[in-house]
């Protein structure tokens, strides 16, 4: 709960200080769901996931946008879409590789829809999205580093 | 069936965060001043661990500002120079004195601008204790950006040139020609009503008209940049902000009668 809080400051502070010239990439989204990634067997774990990130993405809302509530449905809806595949896969299944083009995908998406509400004129807004996309990427390797040193008896 | 049976907690919670979430949205749109409400809250609770962020990047604006624009702004101070040494000697022709400086300008940092609403409205980190109102205009880089919409104690929202529910009277300072400044949420400015005979022609400078108590005449807005769609016997003029819109970091409220903290 410490770590997700610090991180959700960490970020806010980032785009405090990169507003108008970069959108920092979601990285509160992809600890929410490398949490959801790795506590998959313990329901209330991934329960309180939700909530997790449910207030921290409301928070984000009436911090940096102009619809509350956004951010809320769409991390929850991406933490409930990496619970799907999750469940969906058996244990060897799961892999680190799969965790980061799933948690990517997810992050993707949710960045797409609050770049679709964006009233910037398109080009920048899409240099904008890119960007943050991109940026994502070294934080998205390290989750899938973190997934693999987590994972010792998986032998993956 | 055993995965299904663990599954049904968090499905339900999820449902749950789904269904509070769009109810937030349908809140949002039905009530914007509730929601400018907790958008401001947020904000204040905020402000204490954001501030180091603001002050660094407030610091990094002004290092490279010193760099890269110091030629430009001596070049432009000389210029306000010399316009102020012949305004004196004008008003000395005529007999009168001098005006006192009544104004004062205070200088804000930006705390947010929404990318949904990125050419109608930002906010910034000065409001009502310090001498903000409501109509003052906003400046920045010696040209009008906006207005003040709102005022909170400590913080306030600022309406953008370029947002369609922004009006104003302007005059192009060449021709004495009079219309209305008015933005289309796309980033543009528009010159609207002035008459299909008049040819303005392209970076004629364009200032404030005499309105409003708050909102005084001469202040630059920019320049006529081109011709619009001819509606009603009207040809509307588009404008170039003489301001960097895309980029506001720190802007100056202008305020009458003084008595602002800085």
């Amino acid at each position: 709960m410490m770590v997700a809080l610090f991180l959700w400051l960490a970020q806010n502070m980032l785009q405090v200080l990169f507003m108008g010239i970069l959108l920092v990439p979601n990285v509160f989204l992809l600890l929410v769901l490398f949490r959801v990634a790795r506590g998959i067997a313990h329901s209330k774990e991934i329960t309180a996931c939700v909530w997790q990130g449910f207030i921290g993405g409301i928070l984000w809302d009436f911090r940096w946008t102009g619809l509350p509530g956004l951010s809320g449905v769409l991390n929850t809806l991406a933490i409930a879409f990496v619970a799907w595949i999750w469940w969906r896969n058996p244990a060897t299944g799961r892999t680190p590789l799969l965790f980061a083009i799933v948690a990517g995908g997810a992050h993707l998406a949710v960045g797409f829809v609050h770049y679709l509400t964006w009233e910037v004129p398109s080009a920048a807004a899409l240099r904008l999205f890119s960007i943050q996309q991109l940026l994502m990427l070294p934080f998205l390797m390290l989750f899938y580093i973190l997934y693999i040193w987590k994972s010792p008896d998986t032998h993956v | 069936m055993i995965r299904v049976g663990k599954l049904n907690p968090f499905w339900v919670n999820a449902l749950l965060a789904v269904l509070l979430g769009l109810s937030l949205i349908q809140l949002g749109g039905a009530s914007p001043v509730s929601l400018r409400r907790m958008t401001d809250v947020t904000g204040q609770f905020l402000y204490w661990p954001e501030k180091p962020a603001l002050e660094l990047r407030a610091l990094t604006q002004a290092a490279s500002n010193w760099v890269l624009e110091r030629a430009t702004l001596q070049e432009q101070a000389r210029e306000l120079q010399k316009e102020n040494l012949l305004l004196r000697a004008t008003l000395q022709k005529m007999g009168k004195p001098t005006p006192k400086a009544e104004t004062n300008l205070v200088p804000a940092k930006v705390t947010l601008r929404h990318p949904e609403a990125w050419w109608k409205e930002l906010r910034v980190d000065r409001g009502s204790k310090h001498g903000v109102r409501v109509g003052a205009p906003v400046l920045s880089e010696g040209h009008l950006i906006g207005k003040v919409s709102y005022v909170g104690d400590s913080y306030a929202w600022i309406e953008l040139l370029t947002s369609s529910s922004f009006l104003i009277a302007a005059v192009v300072d060449e021709t004495w020609d009079l219309g209305v400044i008015t933005g289309d949420d796309m980033g543009n400015i528009w010159l609207l009503y002035i008459p299909e005979g008049k040819k303005l022609k392209k970076n004629m400078r364009i200032s404030t008209a005499l309105v409003g108590d708050y909102l005084p005449p001469g202040i630059p807005i920019g320049k006529v940049w081109g011709e619009g769609e001819a509606r009603g016997g009207f040809l509307p003029q588009k404008v170039a902000s003489g301001a960097h819109l895309t980029q506001l970091y720190g802007v100056y409220i202008y305020l009458t009668g003084g008595a602002a903290t800085p």
